[in-house]
């Protein structure tokens, strides 16, 4: 009895929903319990602050971008309302798109020139820009009122219903918060937001798995920008004046220590980072010092070295509102049941179909193309050098529609870097590399990735802090068609894609037989489950050809056995497979043609016995 | 007008090439913009703020011996402020990822300058040397003895951190750390001993130019490291980030090109030269003018 009556309690304080309900319940009451307009006007500093911590949350928390100006897109927003609305009597309403257009060139205009670069970069240049703009609005004096600042702006109302008071302000500021939080939690948990996490993870495998890193950079600092920008317009129009001091590089800081200590990556505690800022800083603005930046940056100093991930951090494994995958997997459907033809591969994976497949592999129609003919991947005499050594030298190679061929050779051959001259990590300084008879030797590897190149590697390359299934939807990255704008808002289009992708990933699971590890951390997979993980993210980019870096290392022999039959199933879907390994048991028996490499070059290029037994293969390589 | 501002521009790059060397001694070790940096060429100016009318009363026909005194001693406790930066920007939290170390070197950056303001003042403070500074002629323009100073103790620094790096033991370990922290540590050569030093030679590069430019401008305030950081970094990415002489160059070029600039734009807007620099370079040739390096190729 006892136990029956607590348990409904412990539920409800155990659920992110329910803080989320009673949070919001009493944020709605605020005005009607407090009717003190000195703290309604705090609350109102409380939610702008938190609109500006949840944009700033996207740049550094999702996209891992230091971003030191943020404030500089603040006082865009406000003094582009301070300026149209004194000079030219224009209210907040017009004035709100004209400063997101603003705000959105001015990020592009930093963004560019610097996110190709290293991140770091990016901290710099943006203290620059801040400084910059806080300098220009300082100094021009017949535009900005200089120290002065701007005043004489229509006050804001909405359909000729004056929001002048701070109850009315408070709720109008709360929708607008709600609309971020929305918009941003949408964005997270859909294609964009992996991405975004795949940047800030692991440059390599998001590169890999056709993400244009530059773009998703970009996208992070833009809409980081415009929130700022559009959060900017309504504070001008709420203090009724726009001055200089709002906007110095320490209220960049403040933003930037709001996020971090709240926990960055997190929106709950990027909301609670803001709140926390206001609250200490009114606090202590009573005192005849000004102690808010020693206590801010002694504050920082301890989250990054006592607890990095903040005060609430960012949850680790499933995102966002996906489906529920319990018992789900056991229905699985057939992956693209009309291209598994080959090695009976119909009799292993259920073959009942649905709608979005069908869909799905009519949205290919590269793939029709195939079948006979020319090669799929070739390989013209590419050759590289690092420090003197030539690594590579003059390897040519071809791989045709759903052939398996194999590269073998001892360590340091020039294997890998053979593979990361075909997937554009490397680039070659001689040769050509060919796809679907397409030029793509100077091609950046994502739009590789989108041509249908997919890859492993040597060590596996999850992103540790999604689950499972995740990755995988993550590696269908480029098959996602909806922008993030369609994200934000959540069409139903946007809706059925994600759907979809889920449900592809969670067949693509049951295939590899790891649905029983959908919703865990890759990091908690043996290593041989991490490799077919890899595998499945690969075939969910719907890919013409994967390269496999040492797929059964670190197998015993019935794992190496079991993956010779999952490569198997994959060439029956279609795919070409080029695979790097030192297992001879494996290359023996899934292998079409095997090429043997020693010291940068290739000794010889044939049928899996001819190689094996070539003398130059035995003596440099096999042993005798 | 034009020998004028050269000269200017000369003297002012001294200073920015004793920033940008601070900058990209340290990124060339760990890859770090060290941001706590910029408030040690504060601190810098303010120890001396302290200690010059110190050494001043205490040798008081001597100013020149007083003001040497100030600047060394001056320098020297930044080197210790800077290796204590390194003790918690860095060695705490050097296997994190980058972010933390650039985020807890920015929270040192606010600390120094927020305990300046509250303890000693949020006003600009006046700024007297213990030396009479002369006007010289040269060419129908005019050079101070201040400038002089500044311009002549940039150049000596430079050249002691030259030789200091390409002939001393530690030099070598710098170097072989630079270029390999593997091979550098199978070497004998110890990492952190050698990371902690880089951050204290750094900080006293960058005191010593806080104590000379607050002395030749007369004027000292609890913010004055945030421009000039910028204007510091900017001439290391001018020169090349991680390239000593890359630094120099930098230096200069950005202190020229900024005087010069004063022709068409007011002086307050030099910082919008700097940046614009900085824009283009990251834009056209992030490289810099003599090309990323390590220091190890100085």
């Amino acid at each position: 009895m006892h136990d029956r009556r607590s348990s409904p309690i412990i539920f409800l304080l155990k659920n992110r929903v329910f803080y989320l309900a009673v949070g919001t319940l009493v944020a709605i009451l605020i005005p009607l319990l407090v009717q003190n307009s000195y703290v309604l006007d705090i609350a109102d500093d409380m939610i702008i602050w938190a609109i500006l911590t949840v944009g700033l949350n996207v740049v550094v928390g999702f996209a891992g971008l230091l971003d030191l100006g943020y404030i500089a897109f603040f006082a865009i927003g406000g003094y582009t309302f301070g300026i149209l609305g004194s000079k030219l009597g224009m209210n907040m309403w017009e004035a709100i798109p004209i400063a997101a257009i603003l705000v959105l060139v001015a990020s592009v205009i930093i963004g560019i020139p610097t996110l190709r670069l290293k991140s770091d970069y990016l901290a710099i240049m943006t203290l620059g820009f801040g400084e910059i703009i806080y300098l220009s609005v300082n100094n021009l004096n017949s535009i900005t009122g200089g120290p002065n600042g701007l005043y004489d702006m229509p006050s804001p109302s909405i359909f000729g219903l004056s929001l002048q008071q701070p109850s009315q302000y408070y709720w109008f500021l709360l929708i607008l918060l709600a609309i971020a939080i929305v918009a941003i939690a949408r964005l997270r948990s859909s294609h964009v937001g992996r991405a975004w996490l795949a940047v800030r993870q692991d440059e390599l495998a998001a590169r890999a798995t056709g993400v244009n890193i530059v773009k998703y950079k970009l996208l992070a600092y833009m809409v980081g920008a415009l929130w700022a920008g559009v959060v900017g317009v309504l504070f001008a129009a709420k203090q009724t004046i726009v001055s200089p001091t709002s906007f110095q590089f320490s209220q960049s800081f403040y933003v930037l220590s709001s996020v971090i200590i709240g926990g960055m990556g997190s929106i709950p505690g990027a909301i609670a980072g803001g709140f926390l800022f206001i609250l200490i800083s009114e606090t202590l603005q009573g005192m005849a010092q000004n102690y808010s930046s020693i206590v801010f940056s002694v504050a920082l100093l301890g989250v990054i070295l006592l607890r990095p991930k903040g005060l609430i951090p960012a949850s680790v494994g499933r995102r966002g509102a996906g489906l529920p995958s319990n018992g789900r997997t056991a229905g699985a459907l057939t992956v693209r049941p009309a291209l598994a033809t080959e090695n009976g591969v119909e009799a292993e994976v259920p073959t009942a179909r649905a709608a979005p497949d069908e869909r799905r592999s009519a949205d290919r129609p590269a793939r029709a193309g195939y079948g006979g003919g020319g090669a799929l991947l070739e390989v013209h005499g590419v050759s590289v050098t690092f420090g003197g050594v030539r690594a590579v030298r003059e390897v040519s190679l071809a791989v045709a529609p759903q052939e398996i061929v194999s590269v073998i050779g001892p360590n340091g051959a020039g294997k890998t870097t053979l593979l990361n001259i075909i997937s554009g990590f490397v680039r070659p300084a001689d040769g050509r590399v060919e796809l679907s008879e397409r030029d793509i030797t100077r091609l950046r590897v994502d739009r590789r990735a989108q041509m249908g190149l997919a890859r492993t590697f040597q060590t596996p390359r999850l992103l540790p802090t999604l689950s499972v299934v995740d990755n995988i939807i993550q590696g269908g990255h480029i098959n996602f068609t909806t922008e993030a704008p369609e994200v934000a808002v959540g069409t139903g289009r946007q809706r059925r894609e994600e759907h979809a992708a889920r449900e592809e990933a969670i067949e693509l699971l049951a295939m590899l037989g790891l649905s029983n590890v959908a919703d865990t951390i890759p990091t908690q997979l043996s290593y041989g489950d991490q490799r077919r993980c890899e595998v499945a993210r690969c075939l969910a980019l719907h890919p013409k050809i994967i390269l496999l870096d040492e797929p059964a290392a670190g197998m015993n022999a019935q794992e190496t056995a079991a993956l010779g039959d999952l490569l198997f199933r994959v060439r029956g879907l279609g795919v070409a497979l080029l695979l790097i390994d030192h297992d001879m048991s494996l290359v023996r028996k899934v292998s079409d043609r095997v090429s043997a490499m020693d010291r940068g070059a290739t000794v010889v290029t044939g049928d899996v016995e001819t190689v094996l037994h070539h003398p130059e293969v035995v003596r440099s390589y096999l042993g005798t | 007008m034009f020998l004028q501002e050269l000269i200017n521009g000369v003297v002012v790059g001294a200073s920015y090439t004793l920033i940008a060397l601070g900058f990209t001694l340290v990124y060339g070790l760990i890859r770090l913009i060290n941001f706590a940096q910029i408030s040690l060429y504060t601190l810098g100016a303010y120890l001396a703020l302290y200690f010059t009318p110190i050494f001043a009363a205490l040798i008081p026909v001597q100013g020149w011996l007083a003001f040497v005194l100030s600047i060394v001693v001056s320098g020297l406790l930044t080197g210790i402020a800077g290796v204590a930066v390194a003790g918690i920007a860095w060695w705490p939290i050097r296997r994190a990822p980058i972010i933390s170390m650039l985020v807890s070197s920015l929270a040192i950056l606010i600390l120094i300058e927020s305990l300046i303001e509250v303890l000693i003042s949020p006003l600009p403070m006046v700024v007297k040397p213990p030396v009479s500074d002369r006007n010289f002629e040269l060419l129908g323009s005019h050079i101070s003895t201040l400038q002089i100073v500044m311009l002549a103790g940039g150049l000596l620094l430079t050249l002691l951190l030259y030789l200091f790096i390409r002939r001393s033991k530690f030099g070598r370990a710098i170097r072989a750390v630079a270029s390999n922290p593997e091979s550098a540590s199978v070497l004998g050569v110890n990492i952190n001993t050698t990371v902690f030093a880089v951050f204290g030679i750094a900080a006293t590069l960058a005191g010593v130019s806080g104590v000379l430019v607050s002395n030749t401008y007369g004027v000292a305030n609890f913010t004055m490291g945030e421009i000039v950081g910028l204007k510091g970094f900017t001439a290391a990415v001018l020169g090349g980030m991680g390239n000593i002489w890359g630094a120099v160059v930098g230096g200069f070029c950005l202190g020229i090109l900024e005087s010069m600039s004063t022709f068409l734009l007011p002086s307050q807007w030099t910082a919008v030269v700097a940046f614009a620099v900085l824009i283009l370079v990251l834009a056209f040739r992030p490289t810099g003018i003599l090309g990323t390096r390590l220091v190890d190729r100085a």
